[in-house]
């Protein structure tokens, strides 16, 4: 089953148009949704939700579609966290615990309890007290704790230090042990998706550039330096971006389409990214 | 829906706590320029209008439509708190009544107020499902201004027709019924509203 079918999702708003996003995430794996800020990212997941209305398109999850009269009881099998958590400012954490027994039916207090002991989080501090960490740790260990099969996470990550980030992290690869625990993490910060992500999802400006495996993604494109001259003898659709200097040219090229002659280099990510969106071309 | 009162019941109880006090205070004081009804109002309109606003400032109500909450739930209980909240200052200043024996017409003035905050409820309440607390704040001055001119023209119709009490006495559980009947009217238009929001 997939976890994830979005077809022609369209929402327009004064100024910006996330347009005919589609794309399908079978069940099982972690989905990184990058993209710039203001690129479409948490409008894209408020949709999937059904959280705003949408101007065109068609979304299920979990097997259900999300317009449908079924979709509310769909929604106590997802898990979300958005970014600033979004939690009544007063509220504590041994509060919002007895608030989420009374929202989902299959509350799980032991593990939520396990999740704070494990984040060193303290019962009974109010949410605007907390720092930005353990406001994030504390969505998280809701978001958790109703035996979820999908979760979706808004910069779940952004404006974390790098050591909490890493355990953030841990936690979500954990999460994703259950093979059909599927999780979709928008962030900004393409290492952290690099590291856990098995599909990467690239909103430019409101449109899906590229949704593709992350590892067919890094095998597939490569860096090669080259003349201004080389350049110009390359086929055009084997290049995906280019970077011209004074001194030459940087291309993102599809391996499989550049003669055997050139020398290329293993890319990451970021780059691909980077190259992509200057570029503003598809994959 | 429990869930979002038992929320509601925290903000209120944390964050509101003052203007709780300050409610109970005025509702059970010896009635002077009007200030019990006043607070009546008060208790009903704004206390739920701040409960929005803390939740717009906490980006709640964003978190909320993605939790397994009916968008007739997250509207019945906003009304709901606005309902229990005019409950606590209305019981409050029939208890004041009662302890300084005052005689009817006090209860008629409550009745009215009530009537008018449910009346009120009932335009309000979808306009800031629409659009949001903080912007709705803008033209409630215009709301308010409105509100004041028709009740002024009522008082002069009124006048002209010399009511007695024992009418006025008469027609306040009618007053009642009908804000009651508005305010329940209004909650479909209000979750239509909420369904069309896009903040």
């Amino acid at each position: 089953m997939n976890a994830i079918e979005c077809r022609d999702l369209t929402k327009s708003y004064r100024g910006f148009t996330l347009d005919h996003v589609s794309f399908t995430l079978p069940t099982g794996c972690i989905l990184g949704l990058v993209g710039e800020n203001g690129a479409g990212k948490s409008t894209t997941l408020k949709l999937l939700m059904n959280a705003i209305s949408r101007d065109e398109g068609q979304v299920s999850l979990l097997g259900v579609d999300n317009q449908s009269p079924e979709f509310l009881q769909t929604k106590q099998d997802i898990g979300v966290v958005l970014d600033e958590a979004c939690l009544p400012e007063v509220i504590t954490p041994r509060e919002l615990g007895k608030l989420m027994a009374l929202t989902y039916t299959r509350w799980d207090q032991g593990a939520y309890e396990n999740y704070l002991a494990r984040f060193a989080m303290p019962r009974d501090k109010k949410f605007k007290e907390l720092s930005r960490g353990m406001k994030m740790k504390l969505a998280i260990a809701a978001a958790l704790s109703h035996n979820a099969k999908l979760l979706l996470l808004d910069e779940a990550t952004s404006g974390l230090d790098p050591m909490v980030r890493d355990e953030v992290l841990d936690v979500f690869n954990d999460f994703t042990r259950e093979e059909d625990h599927t999780v979709v993490l928008s962030s900004h910060i393409v290492s952290d998706l690099e590291k856990i992500c098995d599909y990467i999802a690239f909103l430019h400006r409101g449109k899906l550039v590229l949704f593709e495996e992350k590892d067919r993604l890094l095998e597939e494109y490569a860096i090669v330096k080259l003349s201004p001259q080389q350049l110009q003898e390359l086929d055009p659709a084997a290049v995906a971006g280019v970077k011209e200097g004074p001194y030459g040219a940087e291309a993102l090229v599809r391996r499989g389409r550049i003669p055997a002659q050139f020398v290329t280099e293993h890319t990451n990510l970021e780059d691909i990214i980077l190259f992509l969106a200057k570029g503003g071309e598809g994959a | 829906m429990k869930a979002l009162l038992y929320k509601d019941a925290c903000v209120l109880w944390k964050q509101m706590k003052f203007m709780l006090l300050l409610v109970a205070i005025f509702c059970l004081l010896p009635n002077g320029f009007g200030l019990n009804a006043f607070f009546v109002a008060y208790a009903g309109l704004m206390l739920p209008m701040s409960l929005l606003a803390y939740d717009e400032r906490a980006r709640w109500d964003s978190f909320a439509a993605m939790l397994p909450y009916s968008p007739r739930a997250v509207v019945v209980s906003r009304y709901a708190a606005g309902w229990l909240l005019t409950l606590f200052a209305g019981g409050l200043y029939c208890l004041g009544v009662l302890v300084r024996g005052e005689g009817l017409a006090a209860l008629a003035v409550l009745g009215w107020v009530v009537a008018v905050v449910l009346v009120c409820q009932a335009v309000l309440f979808p306009y800031f499902f629409r659009v949001g607390v903080e912007k709705a704040r803008m033209y409630l001055i215009v709301f308010f201004v409105l509100l004041l001119v028709v009740g002024a023209g009522l008082a002069g119709l009124l006048d002209a027709a010399v009511p007695t009490l024992p009418t006025l006495l008469a027609l306040a559980p009618v007053g009642v019924v009908v804000g009651a009947v508005v305010c329940l009217a209004s909650v479909p238009a209000a979750v239509g509203q909420y369904l069309r929001r896009n903040w």
